[in-house]
């Protein structure tokens, strides 16, 4: 009879207690990278918009984006333009109508720094991340998370910040201020299931 | 107090030697370069535009080193973009590595630059703007911008039709090279192509060859340049001179060894030729300011004679009879100064590198016979023998009894064989200076085809275009390319590089300037190009405002041009050479796949004075005039030796007795190398003239001993071991794989051989009859 007791009283305080733990699991900046490090492959539907207040131009693109561990990060544009950016460690890869690009990335320095940070990002690598950058984690309600990277080295003379949120292990945007003011910020969306499938 | 009154009386050799020891502090002092490898200074003062043009070009004149490499991958599965990476980083982590250029490097903004280059407000009269092209321009700049690839927003507004980029590849070709993966990759022949500025030292370029080896294997690169060329044929001759000389030393030290059994005397007999060099190599930087490498390495092989005059010497003192030593030194010092004299007359063929040797062979020649003459008391100690004058008078008169039948049984056949050989087989001269180098085919294959593969201009492959002011240049220039296009277009050619792409004639300048748009042309024009994109015509009011300001601007003349960056100063050097009254432009050709089709443009273009500047066969052209030379001095010399000769002996028979010896081996050398089928050189010609040199000395000894009563075989033992260690060393030289200390080998040898055994035959018959005075 005591035992019975005993039971039911740890059965409601587990279940008392179990809302606080679960409300409680702010995730950390390594379990976060942990987290990113087990993605091998994905793929997400991307909506890039982009501000030049030279110009005053700003500009909304549509696509698909492909990364695969470690190395490759693709970018299909659909709308305006039509074509592909493929992105590795050493090379920038350009294809749309009229215009086909191999490009060295030591040749657009500002370019090659946005797809590598963001493949450090998506295949974890906290460390090569902290060699370039001063990095800011706050979470936030709701399990999410923000992640600000300052420039250490001399792409602090181009960027200003690139500001990563998130919740959990999902990466929800990207936006890079450059010090000229320009943006472009990269919100990323999961691909609905018939989509995916049939890409 | 006391004074001493004790004189330091140093023996003359000790004097000799602190004379050249104070003479060669001296001159290290005041000469910090006293040697140079300038082969021009070895090349006639022709006037001829392609002959000056060969001279400028062969100055050296870079201070860095550039080479090509070609790598290829040694393992299937690894790409070639990530080899030429890999040896980049590599190569740059060497010392003496200026940089190393794959095709990666960013294309910078000009307008980034500090400070922003001259020549890019000039980019609209440098290249050709097409108005009518700016909206497709616009439309591609749009698309770069919509995805983010614009370098510099202020240069896209700026330079909307890229011109400073367009004049770019123009000014660096290599740009132009196919990419793949963002490096220079030759598909065709799978490999990568990587430029190395390197400092110009021997140890910097010995070190990458090792690093490349190491990293790629030996198999999977090839390297070239003209340094790289350079230092692989030092190498080479290294390789073949070292153990080859030392050799032919070990052989002379051996019979002077076996001949005088002492090693005190091999040291005597040492000091005239070690005096010889000093003196020789001091004179002539003293005279020069500078020697070349060449003339010491040529001289040194005249200065070979020097070590007869100890051997004959010592020979006499073995004798020990003073007498024998008064007979033979008069001979010797005969046989010394006409062979310094003669070499002397090289300072006739007026190059300079001809005339350094002139002045380091006969005043080296003369310091061995002082030094030798300083050497008798030594002697004179070593062999315990007086060196007062013995009262035994010299002869110093031989009655001329030689019989006429001398020259019918020597002198005339010999002629006549040596006539008949070289009618029947005439000497088959080798002008083509190629075929002496010790470059090997391999290393001149491989550079030819990295040229190939970079689309270099080919060694030799220019057209010269001679004009009286930069203007005509540029105008005549401009003029040709089109036809030059065509040439390319037919696939004559693979590419050419002139002064007119770069640097665009006043007349052509002006031209575009005034085809350039008004402010108000352009800003319709943009307003209408803007239209399919989110650009505003207002965005490209720097480009408006650049347009406006280039049809203001002072045209570039060729002066503000050279100014303008080191880069531009290096290309029109590179292509145009200013000759006191005119200019030549160069025009570099790559890929001639005809010499015909481009004798054929020439001929097109003779009023225009276009020249077809062929190398090899303005070389050759060039040692044949040298070889002229060098046959003429070597008839100066035997005449030098014919009145060296009357002088002594006031007789045209005895006169004729030493000297035919000498003429007939010079002869009967030639003939030899007829039937032999082997082609002659200048170097063959040279040694001819050590081999008179040494003759002199042969034919002086046998002619004089011969007329000796007593101690006749002193005589012809001196001469025995001195022809002994000259057919000993020079047998050696015959046998080395270089062509060139094979020329002089073989013609010494030869030469030897004959004037010894003429010398010999003429001395014993006819026997002329002695007159005692």
């Amino acid at each position: 009879m005591r035992l019975k007791q005993t039971a039911l009283k740890t059965i409601l305080l587990v279940s008392l207690y179990l809302p606080f733990t679960a409300f409680s699991q702010e995730i950390k900046l390594s379990e976060l990278f942990n987290a990113l490090s087990q993605v091998k492959t994905d793929h997400k539907s991307f909506i890039e918009e982009q501000f030049d207040p030279l110009l005053e131009i700003s500009q909304t693109k549509f696509g698909v984006m492909y990364y695969q561990s470690p190395n490759l990060l693709e970018q299909h544009y659909e709308k305006p333009i039509a074509g592909s950016i493929t992105f590795s460690p050493t090379l920038i890869k350009i294809n749309f109508p009229n215009r086909k690009l191999e490009l060295a990335v030591e040749s657009f320095p500002e370019i090659a720094l946005f797809s590598q940070t963001f493949l450090n990002l998506l295949n974890g690598n906290l460390a090569l991340l902290q060699k370039s950058f001063d990095l800011a984690f706050k979470t936030s309600e709701n399990q999410g998370w923000q992640l600000k990277l300052t420039p250490t080295n001399q792409l602090k003379n181009h960027v200003q910040t690139i500001q990563i949120r998130g919740s959990q292990t999902e990466i929800h945007s990207i936006l890079l201020t450059k010090i000229s003011g320009d943006w472009r910020k990269i919100t990323l969306q999961d691909i609905p299931l018939k989509k995916a499938v049939v890409k | 107090m006391k004074m001493t009154n004790r004189q330091i009386n140093f023996p003359s050799l000790v004097w000799i030697f602190i004379f050249i020891i104070a003479w060669a502090s001296l001159v290290a002092y005041f000469n910090k370069s006293p040697f140079q490898n300038d082969i021009t200074q070895f090349f006639p003062n022709q006037q001829s535009i392609e002959a000056q043009y060969l001279k400028n070009r062969l100055t050296p004149s870079q201070k860095t080193s550039w080479l090509m490499l070609a790598v290829k991958t040694n393992h299937p599965q690894q790409e070639l973009y990530e080899v030429s990476q890999a040896v980049q980083a590599q190569l740059l982590k060497l010392k003496g590595i200026k940089q190393v250029l794959n095709g990666s490097e960013p294309y910078q903004s000009p307008l980034q630059q500090s400070p922003i280059p001259k020549l890019y407000r000039y980019r609209y009269l440098m290249t050709s703007f097409e108005p009518a092209q700016l909206s497709s321009q616009i439309q591609q700049r749009w698309q770069e911008y919509q995805l983010g690839f614009v370098l510099d927003k202020h240069w896209l507004l700026d330079d909307p039709s890229f011109q400073w980029a367009l004049y770019q590849n123009k000014l660096k070709p290599s740009q132009q090279l196919a990419k793949e993966n963002g490096v220079w990759i030759n598909s065709q022949h799978a490999k990568a192509l990587l430029l190395i500025e390197t400092e110009k030292r021997p140890a910097v370029l010995a070190n990458i060859y090792k690093q490349l080896e190491l990293t790629l294997g030996k198999n999977n690169f090839e390297l070239s340049g003209a340094d790289w060329i350079a230092l692989q044929a030092e190498q080479q001759i290294k390789k073949g001179v070292n153990w080859i000389t030392s050799l032919a030393i070990g052989i002379v030290f051996l019979a002077l060894l076996i001949a005088f059994r002492s090693p005190k005397l091999i040291f005597f007999s040492s000091l005239p030729l070690l005096g010889a060099f000093s003196v020789g190599i001091l004179s002539t930087i003293s005279l020069f300011g500078s020697m070349q490498l060449i003339t010491l390495a040529l001289g040194a092989i005249l200065l070979g004679v020097a070590v007869d005059y100890p051997i004959h010497t010592i020979s006499a003192y073995q004798s020990k009879k003073i007498s024998v030593v008064q007979k033979i030194w008069p001979t010797i010092r005969l046989g010394a100064l006409t062979s310094a004299f003669g070499f002397l007359m090289l300072w006739w063929i007026d190059i300079e590198g001809l005339q350094q040797m002139a002045i380091f062979a006969s005043s080296g020649l003369l310091s061995a016979l002082l030094m030798t003459k300083a050497l008798k008391p030594y002697l004179a100690s070593h062999y315990k023998i007086s060196e007062i004058v013995s009262s035994e008078k010299p002869i110093n008169k031989v009655t001329g009894q030689t019989q006429s039948l001398y020259f019918v049984r020597y002198l005339l056949p010999g002629l006549v064989i040596i006539a008949a050989v070289l009618f029947l087989k005439p000497i088959q001269w080798q002008d083509d200076i190629a075929s002496l180098s010790p470059i090997s085919k391999d290393l001149i294959q491989t550079d030819r085809q990295l040229r190939s593969l970079f689309q270099y201009q080919e060694v030799g492959k220019q057209l010269l275009l001679p004009a009286k002011n930069i203007e005509d240049l540029l105008q005549h220039e401009e003029a040709l390319m089109a036809e030059l296009e065509n040439l390319k277009t037919s696939g004559s050619i693979q590419q050419f590089q002139l002064l007119a792409q770069i640097l665009p004639s006043q007349l052509l300048q002006a031209k575009r300037q005034q085809n350039l748009p008004d402010p108000t042309t352009v800003v319709t024009s943009l307003s209408h190009a803007v239209e399919a994109t989110r650009f505003k015509s207002t965005h490209f009011q720097p480009f408006v405002n650049s347009l406006e300001l280039s049809r203001q601007l002072p045209l570039m003349t060729y002066e503000k041009f050279i100014q303008g960056n080191e880069t531009s100063a290096q290309l029109a050097s590179q292509r145009v050479l200013s000759l006191s009254d005119q200019f030549i432009g160069v025009i570099s050709l790559s890929g001639v796949t005809s010499d015909q089709v481009i004798e054929e443009f020439v001929q097109q273009h003779t009023d225009l004075g276009l020249i077809y500047f062929n190398q090899r066969k303005l070389v050759a052209e060039q040692i044949t005039e040298i070889r002229s030379g060098l046959f003429q001095i070597l008839g100066f010399i035997l005449i030098m030796l014919g009145i060296s000769l009357w002088l002594k002996y006031r007789n045209v028979r005895q006169v004729f007795t030493v000297l035919s010896p000498i003429v007939m081996a010079i002869g009967l050398t030639l003939a030899t190398f007829s039937l032999l089928h082997i082609s002659l050189s200048i170097f063959h010609l040279m040694s001819l003239m050590l081999v008179a040199a040494i003759g002199i000395d042969y034919s002086l000894l046998f002619f004089e001993g011969a007329q000796q009563t007593e101690h006749s075989n002193e005589w012809s033992r001196s001469i025995r071991v001195a022809f002994l260690t000259t057919l000993g060393s020079f047998g050696i030289l015959s046998m080395s794989q270089l062509v060139l200390l094979n020329a002089i080998g073989l013609t010494v040898l030869i030469g030897v051989l004959w004037v010894y055994g003429l010398a010999f035959l003429i001395s014993k018959k006819p026997k002329p009859i002695v007159k005692q005075c």
